[in-house]
């Protein structure tokens, strides 16, 4: 267990996104900053004595984050329930008819005001908020709202100033001649006529796009692709076993080349492939899936005697459609046809950074 | 450079600061709300060391520079340009490097694997694509078991995601077997349910069109 661990408190302000997400906690004697990538995350801690500025510009953010879509989510499984109820009813009701036939405005009416609240506060209410010290200037992205911003301050400064004190008289008159945050890349500070030169970056090794793996993975696509395509004919059950066998040497590819590319090896531009023919494939199975069920489950609501198909409903018998099999291998067609050309083309030399010299 | 703007990182002209604590970025236009703290008005200048006269003790490192304290790990003397400060303690650079005994504590945490999410994430994401949680199922379990003890996210406080995870790799596993085994059992023994029509032979009699002929 880890000895002397350290207690944070949860502060103001918290962004939720799919992929990455940012917080900011307070310690005993400094801020901890934490951006998380789902399965890591990152910190950096901000001691109350180095805080020289917090600093917050209004700036439109359109940030989605997990909380909006969950209500756009549920919003929309209400709506198709809603409807489902509504088209259940009998005609002759009467007066309790009418009124359903009035669901679909509310529920348009609800969603338009949210679309354009969120519109509203990303536009006008929201900001950017940067904290300085002397050898960093870094960007609080959990703070993203006017609000949250305010009350993260409000909050936050009682510590800072105990911590440092309080500026005296005219400070905008004092800080004209001093350095807020560090120096711009490549600059000189005045006050540092003899300062070291940067160290240049380290050497890193050569990376390289071909690679067993990755020559395995853009193959798989390729082949896989043009077999789903061709077999497209063929009986399902052959296409079944053709689409699910390429399909797991695609994926066992795409590992592969994600551990190649952790390990060094292997060119960032194949692993993006990788991520994006690994989105693609669970994309398109639960979309596959999704779309029957929807089409089942809209046709159900319609129509007066409902009933279900279950050879429709197994995700095997899915998997043989030749629509859902002509997508996966156009899919497959074309991401193979990026990865060859990311094959070609290598790791493109990285640009030169340009400095200046004050 | 006095106040940069956070949106824009250009400086806010001084006249703008003037007014209190609001000021508008002239490059790009937005209000900026500036909390200055003593820190940035403080002088920053480069730490030398003084020299070591006769008889005084000098820095481990750099003879020729007077000592002004001791590594609390390794007892070395150290210079003002070599003293870390950390807290109410003073190290010097080798212990702060090699991170031993209390100067683990400076060496504070900058990033950390989530093994507990990953636990969590691995098992339910690959129900989209279920086939493979045959071997996802016992590399779960095993992830969990070896890093059960490993620190986890700085900020939380619990390890219950190792145990969700653990719990869902468990009935996935399971699953798993008990499917390979009647797969086994079936093909061993045979189906137990004979194929329709010879097994029960009333339907047999019921369907047979002799049967059904009127008169008989």
């Amino acid at each position: 267990m880890e000895q002397n661990r350290v207690r944070y408190r949860k502060l103001p302000g918290r962004r939720r996104g799919f992929l990455f997400g940012s917080s900011v906690w307070l310690g005993p004697d400094h801020l901890l900053l934490v951006k998380s990538a789902r399965f890591r995350e990152e910190y950096k801690r901000f001691y109350f004595r180095d805080v020289q500025a917090i600093v917050t510009a209004n700036a439109p953010r359109f940030h989605i984050s997990t909380r909006a879509a969950a209500i756009a989510v549920l919003w929309f499984w209400t709506f198709v329930f809603a409807n489902a109820v509504a088209n259940q009813l009998p005609r002759d009701i009467g007066s309790m008819y009418r009124y359903y036939r009035y669901v679909d405005w509310v529920f348009w009416i609800v969603a338009g005001g949210l679309v354009i609240a969120w519109v509203y506060f990303s536009a006008g209410w929201s900001c950017r908020c940067r904290i300085y010290t002397a050898v960093s200037s870094d960007e609080l992205p959990s703070l993203y709202r006017t609000w949250t911003a305010r009350r993260f301050l409000e909050k936050v400064e009682p510590y800072l100033t105990q911590a440092q004190g309080v500026i005296e008289g005219d400070w905008a008159e004092a800080v004209e001649d001093k350095q807020i945050g560090p120096l711009p890349e490549g600059r000189v500070g005045l006050a540092m006529p003899n300062a070291a030169a940067p160290l240049p970056p380290p050497a890193t090794a050569a990376k390289t796009a071909f690679t067993p793996a990755s020559i395995l993975f853009v193959a798989s696509l390729c082949l896989g692709g043009s077999a789903d395509l061709l077999a497209l004919r063929a009986s399902a059950n052959v296409g079944r076993w053709i689409l699910l066998g390429f399909l797991l040497l695609q994926v066992t590819a795409a590992v592969a080349v994600l551990v190649q590319n952790y390990l060094g090896k292997l060119v960032a531009s194949l692993r993006n492939l990788a991520i994006v023919a690994l989105a693609s494939i669970g994309i398109w199975y639960y979309a596959a899936q999704i779309g029957a069920s929807f089409a089942i489950a809209y046709q159900n609501a319609r129509s007066r005697h409902p009933s279900a198909f279950p050879a429709q409903m197994q995700p095997l018998g899915l998997l043989g459609n030749p629509v859902s099999r002509g997508i996966a291998g156009g899919i497959g067609v074309l991401l193979g046809l990026a990865g060859v050309v990311l094959l070609l083309r290598g790791e493109r030399p990285p640009e030169e950074k340009v400095s200046f010299n004050v | 450079m006095p106040v940069p703007c956070a949106r824009c990182n250009m400086p806010l002209p001084k006249w703008e600061l003037r007014n209190g604590e609001a000021a508008n970025c002239p490059s790009c236009g937005s209000r900026n709300s500036v909390r200055l703290f003593p820190a940035a008005l403080a002088q920053t200048t480069a730490a030398h060391g003084d020299t070591a006269l006769a008889g005084e003790a000098a820095c481990f490192d750099h003879p020729g520079k007077r000592a002004v304290s001791a590594c609390q790990q390794c007892g070395r003397f150290v210079c003002q340009l070599c003293a870390v400060e950390f807290g109410t303690g003073v190290w010097c650079p080798s212990c702060v490097a090699a991170s031993s005994g209390k100067a683990r504590s400076i060496n504070s945490d900058t990033s950390r694997m989530l093994y507990d999410t990953w636990a969590l994430s691995i098992p339910l994401l690959l129900l989209i694509l279920w086939p493979l949680t045959i071997f996802s199922a016992p590399a779960v379990v095993a992830l969990a078991i070896m890093k059960w003890k490993r620190p986890i996210s700085l900020v939380r406080r619990n390890r219950w995601r190792f145990g969700a995870g653990l719990a869902i790799a468990l009935v996935q596993g399971g699953l798993w077997c008990w499917l390979i085994w009647y797969l086994v059992a079936e093909a061993r023994i045979g189906p137990k349910i004979p194929p329709h029509g010879y097994s029960n032979p009333g339907a047999v009699e019921y369907y047979s069109p002799a049967m059904a002929r009127p008169g008989r």
